[in-house]
């Protein structure tokens, strides 16, 4: 232990915490934004030649967006948690527990964005050639999600037991 | 409260009536007419098929159509007129539409002269272009005090055009001097890219003079039918463009006089629709000698009604079937009014088939339930509801779209209802709030307006567990509509044996890892293996080897994989409505930053107003989708098949008028 508490860094845990807090904010935002962005590469598309399509590329645009905000909330949980935003600062312990609770949402959320983006993407040729089939572009787009927030679910349990873990 | 159970009728009436009859049967707009010519009969049916140039009647409709279209367009294009977001059309008294009706021959001047007027317009936008490119090509040459039919005199020659920007003028003009002397070289104008010139040189000269203004890269450019010079056809053209406009806004001006007459033409157009739309269904008729033939679906409980008001009409012969069992008809479904905007959803996924048993009553209660979970707070589902509530007012929007945003209204109250559960208010805000304001004036911290319930930010466990005995409910009850389905169909050994024992298992599996206990008995224990017994027995029983039996009914038991998936995919319940609460905690926290104060009581309410829209519109969308979802992937999946086409009954069905 003494190697570590000697580094200005671990005196504590709220480094470490923090840290979390970025990496979830970091991964999950890149993964959304590369998921909205190639819906909107592909809704671009559409929309140069029907331009009334836009509200429904909109609605599928907007699916792979959610991990970031998830990867925002999981950051947030942590800071109002070790004397950010409430709350006290962390042992060094729990600052590597809050750390690790944030892996899922971090890690799911950039993969799942990604993923659920080239779904999404898809969806909008549904769009073009049956429109009337959006709802099933959607649930194709909502099966990706799923991990995504099952990945905020085990962070967000982990955070919020963190402060029972003392060491 | 289900599906609508429907009669085949068939019509058979006089060839004379048959125009009468079938605007009796449209008006009604109860039958979803069935093709003749799509029964299999062979030869024998073939020549029954209605001949009488019903489609060409109707192509020709639909022609005249589209002219009265075309001159609403022009009338639309100078008197834009808003429609409103979700239109159904103006409403006419009968009296009014039937005078308009009268008038149709006068109504058809309009349209032509409305055709006259947008051809000509067309013809003007055409003679506009041509003068302006001619303005174009002239205006270099402007300067040229020349008339332009003159290329020659009794001694020289002329000769007009063009040589690249970037040419030595001195090196030309000397060049020619001494091929050429007494030749006369002169630019007009110049702009970016060339350079416009004049060059006049005696005609025995003109080979030699021609070839080195060649050498520098010159370009003859002629002006064939123009007389005089540029400038006075500069001047003649301005003129015409000038005319053009005037003429334009006669016609627009006229245009403008028809304008009242738009809802004649849109009472026309519908009329004309309404007629093709007959005619149509004419050519799907059958048809001898002296006698038509129509077939068609009709909800059953509308058969008495229909036949005495269609026999009223003219005398024919009428008999209705019931459909033979299995056979597909079109569906139409009928809920309580609580239960029909969540048709909606099952409509997106499929409708149900003849077989089916329509989901939406038992599914709307969960889908409203799930879908309040899911945001979970108390103002944002009465700001939900009263936003889609002002929409449904102003626009009374009707079909799949009105269905959805009565839906969202409901989710809306869900969503509030939900929200005193959990004790959400705009997230924390009830006890952000007082803090803030009362901020270091001591005493203990406000704790916001209490939960009815609990507070899943607070207990994520429990609620954690409570999503998932929900869910396994809702599986539950789809399971059970499965078995329903089973035994209706007489087959009351897979309902036991391939639904029954599950229920076993699930409810079984948890009640033996609590330890629960019922007389000293671990009951679970003993549920779940009567369950795995009953599985293993029974689901291989389509394999003859008896070995393989037995590898197919242990194998079976795989599928508890499936259900523990469909289970744990209920979690989204808490999830989703913790987003909700942290999203509206990060609002607040960052609205109350500042010490309390005039500005940052502006700043306060900035933030939560922007922050609420945002929150509402992310986790509504969210919350559809995934209660859609749970629908669909969990439920749908236990026993729904699905594939139905909808009920399309021969109707009026018009674009612009709607007769009350």
């Amino acid at each position: 232990m003494s190697v570590f508490s000697d580094s200005i860094f671990l005196a504590n845990g709220t480094f470490l915490a923090l840290l979390g807090a970025a990496i979830a904010v970091l991964l999950a935002g890149t993964g959304s934004a590369k998921g909205v962005g190639i819906v909107g590469e592909a809704a671009g598309g559409l929309v140069t030649e029907d331009p009334n399509k836009f509200g429904q590329c909109l609605l599928l645009q907007a699916l792979p967006g959610t991990q970031g905000i998830y990867g925002l909330l999981t950051a947030f949980v942590i800071m109002t948690q070790v004397g950010v935003l409430g709350g006290s600062a962390p042992t060094l312990i729990q600052g590597f527990c809050y750390l690790a609770g944030s892996l899922p949402i971090a890690f799911v959320g950039l993969f799942s964005g990604v993923s659920q983006g080239k779904a999404a993407a898809t969806g909008i040729g549904i769009i073009a050639k049956r429109p009337e089939e959006l709802s099933k572009a959607i649930v194709f787009a909502a099966m990706v999600e799923t991990y995504a927030v099952l990945a905020l679910l085990a962070s967000i349990l982990i955070i919020l037991n963190v402060p029972n873990i003392t060491g | 409260m289900s599906i609508v159970k429907m009669s085949k009728v068939s019509l058979v009436g006089h060839l004379a009536d048959r125009e009468r009859l079938i605007a009796r049967v449209m008006k009604l707009g109860l039958v979803e007419v069935i093709a003749f010519d799509s029964r299999n009969g062979g030869e024998e049916v073939k020549k029954l098929v209605s001949p009488d140039n019903a489609d060409e009647k109707a192509a020709r409709l639909e022609s005249d159509m589209s002219r009265v279209g075309a001159a609403l367009g022009t009338l639309e294009r100078f008197f834009p007129e808003k429609t409103p977001m979700f239109f159904s059309g103006k409403e006419m008294k009968v009296d009014q539409y039937k005078t308009i009706v009268n008038e149709f021959e006068t109504v058809w001047e309009s349209v032509g002269a409305l055709t006259d007027i947008e051809s000509r317009l067309a013809a003007l936008q055409s003679e506009e272009n041509r003068q302006n490119s001619l303005l174009a090509s002239l205006t270099p040459w402007q300067a040229l005090p020349l008339p332009l039919e003159q290329t020659e005199t009794r001694t020289t020659r002329i000769q007009l055009g063009v040589v690249p920007a970037g040419v030595a003028q001195e090196a030309l003009i000397a060049a020619l001097a001494e091929a050429a002397p007494e030749s006369f070289i002169e630019n007009v104008s110049a702009d970016a890219e060339l350079c416009y010139i004049v060059a006049v040189c005696h005609r025995p000269q003109e080979e030699t003079a021609s070839q080195v203004l060649k050498q520098y890269g010159f370009a003859r450019v002629q002006f064939k039918e123009l007389l005089g010079t540029p400038d006075s056809n500069m001047r003649l053209a301005n003129e015409r463009i000038a005319e053009i406009k005037r003429e334009r806004a006669e016609l627009e001006q006229k245009a403008g006089l028809l304008a009242p007459q738009k809802i004649k033409l849109q009472v026309l157009y519908d009329y004309l629709e309404i007629r093709a739309e007959r005619q149509k269904i004419v050519a799907k008729l059958g048809r001898s000698d002296s006698a038509f033939y129509l077939e068609g679906w009709l909800p059953t409980k509308a058969v008495p009604g229909f036949c005495a008001k269609i026999t009223s009409e003219a005398d024919c012969y009428i008999e209705t079937t019931e459909p033979e069992k299995g056979e597909d008809h079109p569906i139409l479904l009928e809920n309580p009014k609580l239960v029909r905007p969540f048709e909606a959803v099952t409509q997106m996924y499929s409708l149900p088939s003849a077989r089916d048993i329509d989901p939406n009553i038992l599914m709307a209660p969960f889908y409203f339930l799930f879908f309040g979970m899911m945001i979970g707070d108390f103002a944002y589902g009465i700001l939900l509801a009263a936003a889609i509530g002002i929409m449904i007012k102003k626009f009374k929007p009707r079909g799949t779209a009105g269905k959805i945003l009565n839906m969202l209204f409901l989710g809306g109250l869900s969503t509030a209802l939900w929200g005193m559960i959990f004790g959400s208010y705009f997230g924390n805000i009830t006890s952000v709030l007082p803090n803030w304001l009362g901020g270091g004036g001591g005493g203990a911290p406000a704790t916001g307006i209490a939960p009815l319930w609990f507070d899943p930010s607070k207990d994520p466990m429990k609620m954690l567990i409570f999503s998932m005995i929900f869910g396994t409910f809702h599986l539950f009850v789809g399971m059970g509509i499965k078995m329903y389905m089973l035994f209706r169909d007489g087959k009351p050994f897979e309902a036991i044996f391939d639904v029954g024992s599950w229920y076993l298992v699930i409810v079984g599996l948890p009640l033996f890892a609590l330890g629960i206990t019922v007389a000293g008995l671990p009951i679970g224990l003993y549920t779940a293996l009567l369950g795995v017994a009953m599985l293993v027995l029974t689901q291989g029983r389509s394999s003859k080897n008896p070995f393989m039996k037995l590898m197919n009914g242990i194998m079976s038991l795989y599928g508890i994989t499936g259900y523990l998936g469909d289970i744990l995919s209920y979690s989204r319940l808490l999830a989703l409505g913790l987003a909700t609460g942290v999203i509206a905690a990060v609002i607040n926290t960052l609205a109350t930053l500042n010490a309390p104060g005039f500005i940052s009581a502006i700043v306060f309410l900035v933030i939560v107003a922007f922050g609420t829209v945002f929150n509402i519109a992310i986790n509504a969308l969210g919350a559809f989708v995934h209660s859609s979802r749970l629908q669909y992937v969990e439920f749908f999946s236990k026993f729904y098949e699905g594939g139905g086409e909808a009920f399309q009954p021969f109707e009026i069905k018009t674009k612009y008028i709607k007769i009350i």
